[in-house]
């Protein structure tokens, strides 16, 4: 097979595009991390006493936990010591006024595609963008105001919502929930909070951006997004970051809270740097995010696109407390390679007759790993629970790897392409998007084509 | 049209055509017979550009051209069309949307713009009609038919892409079908 060995042993990667670092003037922590570590954060976010005290119990407990190492992955171990814990833009940023924004700043946004602006003359979606450890820009806020819709940064939600922060946040992921968890708690940096009151659709489609931007900085974001009773809201949260050679973590918590006949639909497309091509490098991307649906008829799904990270650990979950309550799940990971992927969902069916739906795609290609994991746990008492589960992985080349049954892209299905008029380039896009079309369907129209455009580039040259 | 020269081809060191010569014209139908193991898949295989097979003596050539040289997709886009022994599926793609990839992949080659969606309908109903098939089966995907179905869409490919050389093995409905399309 002389021919196939050629293709598989081409050099080639597209260059990471969104590997660039800005320069904007940045305050970054000292590394290291003590109890003064996590007042020096809430100090500088102006945070009130109880925000601290909870992040002091959270750190505390921290520290009496383990890392765990039970995935399927291997890297180096984390000097916890050695990152620091914030990073901010130096400007201060007004809020209402465009023009007061670090010009830099824009810059970032424009290189990565989400110009302000645009969004602005867009009519659909709103966006919050985080650079760092710092929600930068909320717009549409005003707008989303006149509906009773509260979407701002989570430091801001802190501040002038703290009657529904503390109601709900460790509600879904509780402090001691994992050591990730924990963590997070004690160093979150910001993230989105977003409320939705009763019987409110949300016009719009709710989106942040991520980007970690200092060497040396782990990003911990913290998101919460409640939606009261027969609301309904559909959220993006799309990811990149610099190239670097050191390794960078990205702990996250991400916790949904659906009331009765509620329904949050929440998508992500991820791209962190994944690390170069022998595994140098890229982000650790280990991230708890789970949904509960509380009440009666209520809906959680998540979709995901996830060709970023050198190492991705996450398992986006439901709880399906209410009756009648639906929990989706919709992923495509892929992995490329060094890369390295622990994925998978958990749905927990605690309600009556409640439905649960698992779509899981993983694609393989260079050297990397792809593991799925599924937990679907029907609780007693939960009687006519259903659920639906498939997962398919696909291997390109043959020397990468895969923890389900996986198939291959024949190089039938290429050459009959081909012989169709259709270059293997082309063809394998054709494939993968065919493999991936149910999942891709879920997306939101431009995540969709974000999605698919990034589904290409991450597997150029990998076909074997 | 197709000029074969004395072509000699191998496949893992081992010889399987010996110096094959064979000379098709425009609007001609020839029919290849042997035994099993004669040959008559690698010709067809050759011809379409499969990796496998390496030519070690004797020329390809199609309206005059050296196709030995160019990939299968390239001596598709010229005009060369190899019809398989069994369908191929490709799970997730619909026929609609294969054949559109593969009508506007061959256009782009032969400096045409690609076709408008409705223009693009509008000569699969007038293809459909030619060779008698249900609407339907083109927006199902290509994985979902049953035997017989599967081969109706195989054969309604054909006049789609406009081609000018067609190789079919083991087909005897095909011979049948290939008066519609020359």
């Amino acid at each position: 097979m002389a021919g196939s060995d050629k293709i598989l042993e081409e050099v080639t990667s597209s260059d990471y595009k969104y590997g660039f670092t800005s320069d904007i003037d940045t305050e970054i922590a000292a590394p290291g991390l003590n109890e003064d570590t996590v007042r020096f954060i809430s100090a500088k976010k102006e945070e009130p006493e109880w925000m601290l005290e909870w992040r002091l119990k959270a750190f505390r407990h921290w520290q009496t936990l383990k890392e765990p190492h039970w995935a399927h992955l291997k890297y180096p171990d984390i000097n916890y010591q050695a990152i620091s814990y914030y990073a901010a833009p130096k400007k201060k940023i007004v809020l209402n006024s465009l023009d007061e924004v670090d010009p830099e700043l824009l810059r970032t946004f424009d290189k990565l595609g989400i110009s302000l602006q645009e969004q602005m003359r867009l009519s659909g979606v709103a966006v919050d963008a985080v650079i760092d450890s710092v929600s930068v820009k909320t717009t549409f806020k005003e707008k989303l105001g006149e509906l009773g819709i509260i979407f701002c940064s989570f430091s801001d939600a802190v501040k002038e919502h703290p009657d529904l922060i503390k109601k709900y946040v460790g509600s879904v992921v509780p402090v001691g929930d994992n050591y990730f968890a924990a963590l997070n708690s004690a160093v979150f940096s910001d993230g989105s909070f977003c409320y939705i009151p009763k019987g409110v659709r949300c016009p719009m489609e709710l989106s942040t951006y991520f980007r970690i931007n200092s060497a040396g900085t782990g990003q911990f974001e913290r998101t919460l997004i409640v939606a009261d009773e027969g609301s309904y809201v559909s959220y993006l949260e799309g990811c990149t970051a610099p190239m670097r050679d050191e390794n960078q973590l990205h702990a996250a918590v991400v916790e949904i809270v659906a009331h009765k006949d509620a329904e949050v639909k929440y998508s992500t497309v991820q791209n962190w740097y994944p690390g170069d091509k022998e595994g140098k490098g890229g982000i650790y991307n280990f991230v708890t995010k789970r949904g509960i649906c509380l009440g009666d008829r209520a809906k959680i799904s998540w979709t995901q696109v996830e060709t970023g990270s050198a190492i991705t650990w996450k398992y986006p979950s439901v709880i399906l407390k209410g009756d009648h309550s639906v929990g989706e799940f919709y992923s495509i990971a892929v992995t490329n390679n060094m890369q390295q992927a622990d994925t998978g969902t958990k749905m927990t069916h605690i309600g009556k007759n409640t439905k649960s739906t698992i779509i899981s795609k993983g694609i393989s290609a260079g050297k990397s790993n792809n593991s799925y994991r599924g937990l679907v746990r029907i609780n007693k008492g939960a009687s006519k629970a259903r659920n639906f589960s498939q997962c398919d992985s696909l291997l390109m080349g043959d020397r990468c790897g895969a923890h389900t049954f996986p198939s291959k892209i024949g190089e039938d299905q290429i050459f009959y392409c081909n012989q169709r008029g259709i270059d293997t380039e082309k063809a394998i896009g054709l494939i993968v998007n065919g493999y991936c079309r149910e999942v891709l369907n879920k997306l939101p129209m431009e995540f969709a084509v974000e999605a698919q455009k990034l589904l290409a580039v991450s597997l150029e040259g990998s076909v074997g | 049209m197709l000029e074969i020269k004395n072509l000699k081809v191998a496949i893992e060191g081992k010889e399987i055509l010996k110096g094959l010569s064979l000379k098709v014209n425009k609007g001609e139908i020839h029919a290849i017979m042997g035994p099993n193991g004669a040959g008559k898949s690698t010709l067809a295989s050759v011809i379409a550009g499969k990796e496998e097979y390496e030519i070690t003596g004797g020329s390809i050539l199609f309206n005059g051209k050296d196709i030995s040289e160019l990939s299968p997709d390239e001596r598709a886009k010229e005009g060369v069309f190899l019809a398989f022994q069994y369908p191929i599926e490709i799970p997730g793609v619909t026929t609609i949307n294969f054949l559109k990839t593969a009508v506007n992949e061959i256009r782009a080659y032969r400096g045409m713009e690609p076709m408008e969606a409705k223009d693009f309908l509008a000569m699969l109903k007038e293809k459909q009609k030619l060779v008698q098939i249900d609407t339907n089966l083109t927006v199902q995907l290509m994985k979902a038919f049953q035997v017989a179905k599967r081969n109706a869409t195989r054969y309604f490919r054909w006049p789609c892409l406009n081609l000018n050389c067609a190789c079919l093995t083991k087909l005897t409905p095909a011979l049948i079908l290939m008066h519609y399309v020359l």
